[in-house]
Formats: C-alpha cells, structure tokens, sequence
C-alpha cells in the first residue's frame, strides 16, 4: 500500500470524523490533511498561507472533493486544478451526497477521476472507503509529477 | 318635391347636348336637379375642389382629355362623389370599361334623357353610398382581423411566458427536492452513523439497557432515512412523463423474483399462474409497481407463516367495465384463503362489494367506451394478515401504515397508485381480515397479445 498524503474538502465536519473514523478502523494511516471550504482547498493546493510549509501540508497524491461548499464549490475547486499547469494531474475523486445526474455529469467533465455518492449507512461507508483503498492505495499507479514544473509526490 | 335639390356638376362641351339634358330634366323633375356646368376636364377639376356636388355627369368626349383619361382622372380627383358618364352611340364599350373603373353608371347621349337620365343619377348616388358603406365595413373588417392577430400574437407571447414560468417553477421544485436530499440527510447521515459507532463502542460496556436505546436511535434515522427517499421517489414519479410502450409482463415480473433474495424460495413462494400478457406500459414504472406490491404480499403476514403469493392475469373489457370475472374460478382449490373466500355465497358477494377501485383520473378524463382495447388485470393475491373493509380506501393515501409493527414508510402503495394512474390503468383490491389481499393493477393490453400460448421468455 502507498503512503500517499489525502486532502479531504468537506465543510460538514460530521463527515470528516466519521471518515477519519473509518479510516482508522480499517487500517489506512495514510496522511490525511482537511479543508472546510472551496477558498481553503485552493490556498492548500497553491501552498498560501498558512499551508505554505510543505512539510507540514504535503501536496496530496488524491483529492476527496465535496461538491457542495462554501465560497468556491467543488466544481469551481476542480476546474481550477486542472486549469493550474503543476497541479492538473493530481487525482481528484468527488464523494458527495448528490446523485442527480447533472452534478454526475459536470463533475466528469469538469476532470473528475471518480464520482462516489455517500452512503448513509455506516456499513456501506466502510465498503466505500474499502475500496477507495483497492483502488487508490493499493493498485492505481500514480503520475510522477502532478503538472509541468511541479514536485514529485512522495509515493 | 325635394326640398334640398340635387346638386350636379355637369361637364360637358357640346352645347346642345347640355341643353337637352338640363331641358328634359327640368321638364320630368321639375326643381330637383340643381346644375353647375363647365366645358373642360381642367375646370371641372377646379369646381370639384372649390364645390360640394352630390353627383357627377361626365361627358368622355372633351377638348382637354382623352376618354379613358377622363374618367380615371376624374374617380382619383373625386374618390366619393357618384360619377356617371356620358358616351357617343359608338363608344358604349368606354362606358362599360369606365363602369369597371368604379364608376356608378354610363348614360348614351342622344337616348332617353329626361326620365331615365334622373333615375340614373339616383341610382348612381345611392349605389355609391352602398358601395362607400361597404368599402367601409370590409376596412372595418380589415382592422378587426388586424387586431385578432395582434391580440393571438398577444396571446402566444402570453403562453410561451407562463410556460416558461411554470418551467421554471418545476426546474424549482426539483431543486427544493435535490436539496432535501443533501439537506436533510447530511444530519440524518451523521445521527445514524455515530450512533453506530457508539453502539460499536458501547458492546462491552455492560449496559443492555444503553445498547438497545442506541439500536432505536440508529433505526429511526434508518427510518427517516427511507422515508425520504421514498418522499422523493413519489415526487420524481409524480412529475415525470411515463413513456409508454409494450412491456412483457412475465419476463419483467419473473426477472424481478429472481433478482431479490426475499422473493425466493424456501423463506416464500411466489407463484406465476398460466401465462401473463403484454401490457402498454412504462418498464422502470412497472417495476416499482410489482417490486412494491410483492413486497407487500410477503411482508404482512402472521408471525410464523410462509408467505405464499400467487400472480395471474385476466383479461377483461374495458378498464370502466366492473364486471366480475368468471376466471376467478380458477385458482386452486387447495389454496386455505381462497377456500375460505369461496365458503359461502354470501362472502363472495361481500367482498364483491368493499372491492375498492381507485380510478384513474386518466382513465375517466379519456373517456374509455366500450369500443375501448381490451384491458388487463394483474391479480396478486397473498396469504397474510388482510386489511379491513374501512381501511381499504386510504391505503393508497401517504403514509398511511395500518399496523406498525410492520417495517414500512406507507409510501409504497401511493407510488403504485400514481405509477398506475400516469400510464391510464387503475388499482385496487380485494380483502378480508385474516383471508389475505387480494391486490389488482388494471392496464391497458397490447393488440395482438393474447392471454395464453404466447412464447413470452427468451
């Protein structure tokens, strides 16, 4: 399993417990940085103040992206990672509680790597971060650079 | 005898037909033609501006013009006086052609002056009134029609603007309804999940009593939960358009059983009897519709029993016709239920008789005759607890849940009913308390398809 870092952007902080929760329980300890908001994920992602110390706000390998956020939503979020040359490949999965077919669509065409849809039941949420793990953690190969000029990410 | 005389501006040039014709009038109406006389086109041109006349005779041989030119000119210079002209013998074909131009009448020099001539000035003064009137009302009608498609114009603008109102409100709704969803489930997500965490947290804690109320919090906003996707599911239903088309209903509904553990054997039995026909129908529809109504059939039994349901079809005639079908002799007489059922008369006619039809609006807004296709009854009859007579009407209604001790959100028969009614049929049911339900969608059949012998799978 890789140790990439994870940045989770997600203003409901229930959800951000629950999935650190799961993540405990099922094993992973990879680094896993959160943001409250559109504005925060983007200064994240740029290294502004104050996550410009690299060592401690890592660039992440995968992205969980909410879609309904405050001030920038996630699409807007999205959009302006794959507009930005050094961070356009990093993977970004949208878990959202919107199954509507729109959001669905946007969202690819926007650059998403994944749509999930949050489950509401505890079971299906560790079947989801389960395979968030296959899939990411274990067997996805990763880019060695995230853009043009950008740092290596520390697999 | 006329009081106002009638006032003529007589233009022509050869003397002696002026003194004729004034001559023969003054001597036939004496005082009832008044005449103004030039001898050129150019001074009738002027006395037609500076004058009112009620009538002018024109001669088509003067100095100054030619004849055509003369009349034409003369019917621009006065477009509402009556004109009549005055032809040679051998130019009556002028005074035709000058007819055709809008002018009232041509009189030939030299013939029946006097009488006729003032009989010929009336009528020239009467029919130009007629025909200015008409000239009128057709302009009048002209403006009407001009204004009705204005006012249509008016209209569509009207309609395409409140279609775009109504629109929008829809495009609201669904809004409102997708933030439902994330709205109200993200706090239902989060009370569900910690209260399983806690209730994880809490196995060794050696408090049965904190355990079990952690499992009601946790199934009540499980509860909550279905609720309101059940909500948004009805609300979807209700404001989409069903495509419909043939559906095979044995395919569908054996596909169904098969895809759902609890639709199959050993836990319940769920029988298809003879073969089920092709409805006009929506597939996705119909699906929730049999999903829903076989879930109820295995769900509301008594405790202990095996839940056993039967599946069949009859076909009757059109969906307003009520009448009884005579097949209902055919289920087998070694089901418990349907022995009990058919015990006595008397039974069967009671149950004939709280059989409660709910009716589609569609159906009876279409007004179906009996030339109507012919129409299907799916019967799905169970062995469970039944439903009493009073309750029968209102369990199609929202929410409705007549014993909870039974899982359920009272949503599943209102979307069946809505389902049933977007594609023209009907629902209803059959029931007695401890002898089972009886369940029937009534759909429209496909042409062609029959009851029996039809290869229906594969």
């Amino acid at each position: 399993m890789n140790s990439i870092p994870i940045l989770y952007v997600e203003d409901e902080e229930a959800d951000v417990i629950l999935l650190q929760h799961v993540l405990a329980k099922v094993g992973i300890h990879n680094p896993i940085q959160t943001v409250k908001d559109g504005k925060q994920a983007r200064d994240y992602l740029a290294g502004k103040v104050p996550f410009d110390d690299r060592q401690r706000h890592p660039l992440p390998g995968l992205v969980l992206l909410d879609l309904n956020l405050p001030y920038w939503s996630g699409f807007e979020v999205l959009e302006w990672i794959r507009q930005q040359p050094e961070l356009r490949r990093v993977p970004v999965v949208i878990l959202s509680s919107s199954n509507r077919p729109d959001d669905i669509a946007r969202a690819y065409d926007a650059g998403a790597n994944g749509y999930l849809v949050k489950p509401n039941a505890l079971a299906e949420f560790t079947s989801l971060v389960l395979a968030l793990r296959d899939f990411w953690l274990l067997h996805n190969k990763f880019p060695d650079t995230l853009g043009a000029g950008a740092p290596g990410v520390a697999n | 005898m006329n009081v106002t005389p009638v006032r003529v501006l007589l233009v022509e040039d050869s003397p002696s037909d002026v003194v004729l014709l004034q001559e023969s009038l003054a001597e036939t109406r004496p005082g009832e033609f008044h005449f103004t006389h030039v001898e050129s086109w150019a001074d009738a041109a002027q006395c037609l501006r500076q004058q009112q006349f009620d009538v002018l005779l024109l001669d088509l041989s003067l100095p100054d013009i030619t004849g055509r030119e003369t009349f034409v000119r003369a019917r621009a210079e006065a477009p509402h006086i009556p004109i009549v002209v005055l032809t040679g013998e051998a130019n009556e074909d002028l005074g035709l052609e000058a007819v055709r131009h809008g002018i009232q009448d041509y009189l030939i020099k030299g013939q029946a002056y006097g009488r006729q001539t003032a009989r010929a000035i009336r009528y020239a003064i009467e029919r130009k009134q007629v025909e200015d009137a008409l000239k009128r009302t057709e302009e009048a009608l002209r403006e009407r029609e001009r204004q009705l498609r204005q006012w249509n114009t008016e209209l569509e603008r009207r309609v395409a603007e409140r279609t775009a109102t109504l629109a929008e409100t829809i495009s609201d709704l669904e809004d409102f309804s997708h933030s439902i969803t994330h709205d109200l489930r993200a706090p239902l997500r989060a009370i569900r999940s910690f209260a399983q965490i806690l209730g994880e947290e809490c196995l060794s804690c050696g408090r049965p009593k904190a355990q079990e109320h952690i499992q009601r919090i946790t199934s009540a906003a499980g509860r909550m939960d279905k609720l309101i996707q059940d909500v948004l599911q009805y609300s979807r239903l209700a404001r989409s358009e069903l495509r419909l088309g043939p559906v095979d209903v044995e395919a569908l509904m054996r596909g169904i059983i098969e895809t759902y553990p609890s639709f199959q054997p050993p836990q319940v039995e769920i029988q298809i009897e003879g073969s089920l026909p092709r409805v006009l129908g929506n597939e996705a529809a119909l699906t929730q519709c049999f999903s829903n109504l076989l879930g109820n059939a295995i769900k509301f039994v008594a405790p202990g029993t095996r839940p056993q349901v039967r599946v069949w079809a009859e076909t009757t005639g059109s969906p307003k016709s009520e009448v009884r079908n005579p097949k209902e002799g055919r289920r087998p007489k070694s089901e418990p239920e349907s022995e009990a059922l058919g015990a006595t008369p008397d039974q069967s006619a009671v149950t004939h008789h709280v059989s409660a039809a709910i009716h589609s609006s569609t159906a009876e807004g279409g007004g179906f005759t009996s030339h109507a296709p012919p129409s299907v009854r799916l019967w799905f009859a169970d062995n469970g607890i039944g439903i009493p007579k009073d309750a029968q009407q209102r369990i199609f209604n929202m929410f409705q849940r007549l014993d909870k001790s039974y899982d359920g959100t009272g949503v599943g028969l209102t979307v069946v009913r809505k389902a049933v009614e977007k594609m023209g049929g009907k629902v209803g049911l059959e029931s007695d308390v401890g002898h089972g339900s009886r369940f029937w969608l009534e759909l429209r059949a496909v042409a062609g398809s029959g009851n029996k012998g039809e290869a229906l799978k594969g």
